[in-house]
């Protein structure tokens, strides 16, 4: 008797969390490339100075093993160099999508520990190494080095941006 | 028979005593290979240990080292004095430790001088003068000096063509983050962008200065050893592009005190920028330390 109560306890609990987790699931479109993404996000967090797009040294250089993982990606950097403002969007192959983000997470990592070796370079900078981020929208990894402002910002302008 | 017993006791003892020291020695043995199989994959990864190369490095001159001045034929020796014509000709690239030849005013043109390219930003009223040594150098925007235009390291050479030029990096990032592989790599960057962009201009790879021990305890990242291990890799890449008349100006000796540290008599007090007589004396040593002429 009692296990019979536990089993359909137990079959319950999972069925609400397979319609909760079915109810959740968003889809987004996958139609833009990785440039029309990061256009809209630094229309979000304009910079008198602008951003400049790195170029494909940079994938290599920091994100090895990435290129087996997309079809396009775009990296702005500020122009001035006492701001730390940075953002990525990746446009992966299907299924890519978490060794992306995993990519990014390791990019981001790193960044941090080369931040802390030199600990009082541009110090007010700091917060936003502290913050940055990674997410998955689909097919897109968007990672960001902001303030929690405008993370906040740009993560809600490209959920809109592609939610489907 | 007792006596036999004993004996066969010690025996036992004395075996069992045998088996346990050379156990020892074997798990020491094992022990020993796995931290220098360690120790090797450690190195491969950020370079070659303070042990080594920058003992080889003390002076990046020493004696041992291959490409110090007798072997490497980038390496700038000691020659007349060659004037503050040959200075006024130079363009002075790197961060901070650079920038400062405009605050000192050891330059002609004082303030004003148009001969340092250093990316410099304003932040609450103060000057920022800063350039790190990372795989995007070469995108990364100064204030072109003549004209105020904001562009690229290689985009002011493409448009000055200067005689000469004088590059300090690796303070910034460089020194207290990147392994060999990667220091060269990124200082690769520059050197291809400006040898692109200015193909005439005589290129001088000047080493990282010294910092003060009291700088070094503060900032751990940032010690002289590793100092001197970088400055070992900027020879080596002056050599490198020594086909493209790339030269390496060894200044760092000649400000360290006897204990291997920047000289305070150098030192504008924070123990990792100059002052006006170490500018001075950095000055005097490129001048009497001239490039080849052709």
């Amino acid at each position: 008797m009692n296990k019979k109560a536990v089993k359909t306890i137990l079959t319950l609990i999972l069925a609400v969390i397979l319609f909760a987790s079915c109810g959740k699931k968003v889809s987004y479109r996958d139609d833009l490339t990785a440039k029309e993404v990061i256009d809209k996000i630094e229309a979000t967090v304009p910079l008198d100075d602008g951003y400049y797009s790195v170029d494909s040294d940079y994938l290599d250089f920091y994100f090895e093993g990435a290129d087996a993982l997309i079809d396009s990606y775009e990296i702005r950097i500020a122009n001035t160099s006492t701001n730390i403002n940075q953002f990525g969007v990746f446009k992966v192959k299907d299924g890519q999508a978490e060794a992306m983000q995993a990519l990014c997470r390791g990019y981001l990592s790193l960044k941090m520990e080369r931040w802390v070796l030199q600990a009082d370079y541009i110090a007010a900078e700091h917060p936003k190494m502290e913050d940055a981020e990674v997410r998955i929208f689909g097919n897109y990894v968007v990672y960001t080095i902001l303030t929690k402002q405008d993370k906040t910002a740009v993560f809600k302008a490209v959920e809109e941006l592609l939610k489907q | 028979m007792r006596s036999t017993n004993q004996k066969n006791r010690y025996l036992r003892a004395a075996t069992g005593a045998v088996i346990v020291i050379v156990v020892l020695l074997f798990v020491c043995i094992v022990e020993l290979f796995v931290l220098a199989m360690l120790n090797a994959k450690l190195q491969d990864k950020e370079g070659p240990s303070t042990d080594t190369k920058a003992a080889l490095a003390t002076s990046t001159a020493g004696p041992d080292d291959t490409s110090g001045p007798a072997t490497n034929p980038a390496y700038l020796g000691p020659t007349e004095d060659y004037g503050q014509d040959y200075i006024d000709k130079i363009i002075f690239v790197g961060d901070s430790t650079t920038y400062h030849l405009v605050s000192y005013t050891v330059l002609s043109g004082g303030r004003d001088t148009k001969q340092v390219w250093v990316p410099i930003f304003e932040e609450n009223g103060s000057k920022l003068p800063t350039l790190s040594l990372d795989i995007n150098i070469a995108q990364v925007q100064i204030n072109y000096p003549r004209t105020g235009e904001k562009m690229t390291i290689p985009e002011a050479a493409a448009r000055e063509k200067p005689e000469y030029m004088v590059i300090t990096l690796g303070i910034n990032n460089g020194v207290p983050c990147l392994g060999e592989d990667e220091f060269k790599r990124c200082y690769r960057k520059l050197l291809d962008a400006l040898i692109a962009a200015s193909p005439d201009t005589k290129i001088m790879l000047q080493s990282i200065f010294p910092v003060s021990s009291d700088y070094s305890q503060k900032t751990p990242s940032i010690t002289n050893e590793k100092i001197d291990r970088a400055n070992v890799w900027v020879t080596d890449l002056a050599l490198e592009y020594e086909k493209h008349g790339v030269k390496f100006l060894d200044t760092n000796p000649i400000l360290k005190d006897s204990t291997g540290c920047l000289n305070a008599a150098y030192s504008n007090g924070d123990g990792l920028h100059l002052n006006k007589i170490g500018y001075e004396k950095v000055l005097t040593f490129i001048r009497t330390h001239g490039y080849p002429k052709s």
